[in-house]
C-alpha cells in the first residue's frame, strides 16, 4: 500500500487543482478546459486519443491480477 | 433522453462482456479495439465531433500557459514517478508503475466493469458533451 501513495497523492493534487479551478474561474483552467486546449488542435486530438487507446489496451486487455 | 439511456445501457452491457474476457486473450484486445475503432471512424467522419473543443469551450485556445501550466505539472510528475517505478522495476513496493497499482483495482469483474464505462464515456464524451462551459441549455 505504501507503494502507491505517490499516485495516491498526485490523484489528491489533481481533484485539490479541480476544486481550485472550479473555485476561481479563470485563475487555473478546469480539465474540461485543458483537455478542450489539447484537443482544439490535431496534434493534440491524436495524442489524446493514443493515451485513450494505450489506457484501453493496457488496463483491459493486458491487466494482471495481483495475488 | 430516452435514447441516450438506451446507448448508456447498451454501453454497460458491452462493458461487461469486455471485462469478462481472460486478459492477454485475443477476445480482450478485440472489445478494446472495436470502441477505439469506433471512435477514430467517428472522428475523421463527423465535423461536429472534430470540433468537440470549440463546442465545450469557445475559448480553450486563449488560455494563458499560468492557467494549464499546474496540470502540465501533473503530467510532469506522474511521467517522473513512472519513469523511478520503470527504473525500480515496475512492482517496486517502494514505487510501483501506475499500472501495478491500478492493477488492484481490476481484481474484481465489477471493479474492471466500472473502470470500463469511465474508459468508454471518456472516449466517446465528444458524443455527450454538447454544450459549452458555463451555458444552461442549447440556444
Amino acid at each position: 500500500m505504501n507503494g502507491e501513495l505517490a499516485w495516491i497523492a498526485l490523484l489528491f493534487v489533481v481533484v485539490s487543482l479541480e476544486l481550485l479551478a472550479r473555485a476561481r474561474p479563470g485563475a487555473i483552467s478546469t480539465i474540461t478546459e485543458f483537455v478542450a486546449l489539447l484537443s482544439s488542435r490535431t496534434l493534440g486530438r491524436v495524442l489524446l486519443y493514443l493515451v485513450w487507446v494505450f489506457v484501453g489496451v493496457h488496463f483491459f486487455a493486458r491487466y494482471t491480477i495481483p495475488r | 433522453m430516452r435514447r441516450w439511456l438506451t446507448v448508456f445501457v447498451v454501453l454497460a452491457a458491452y462493458a461487461w462482456i469486455a471485462t469478462g474476457a481472460a486478459p492477454f486473450s485475443l477476445v480482450a484486445y478485440i472489445y478494446v479495439g472495436v470502441p477505439a475503432l469506433s471512435v477514430l471512424l467517428s472522428y475523421l467522419k463527423s465535423p461536429r465531433v472534430r470540433n468537440h473543443s470549440y463546442r465545450v469551450s469557445p475559448n480553450a485556445g486563449a488560455q494563458s500557459l499560468t492557467q494549464f501550466a499546474p496540470w502540465l505539472s501533473v503530467i510532469g510528475v506522474a511521467l517522473v514517478v513512472e519513469a523511478v517505478a520503470l527504473v525500480l522495476g515496475g512492482r517496486s513496493a517502494v514505487v510501483p508503475t501506475l499500472s501495478t497499482s491500478v492493477d488492484h483495482l481490476l481484481a474484481t469483474h465489477l471493479e474492471r466493469w466500472v473502470l470500463y464505462v469511465l474508459w468508454l464515456l471518456a472516449g466517446f464524451s465528444p458524443w455527450w458533451r454538447r454544450r459549452p462551459v458555463g451555458v444552461d441549455r442549447e440556444l
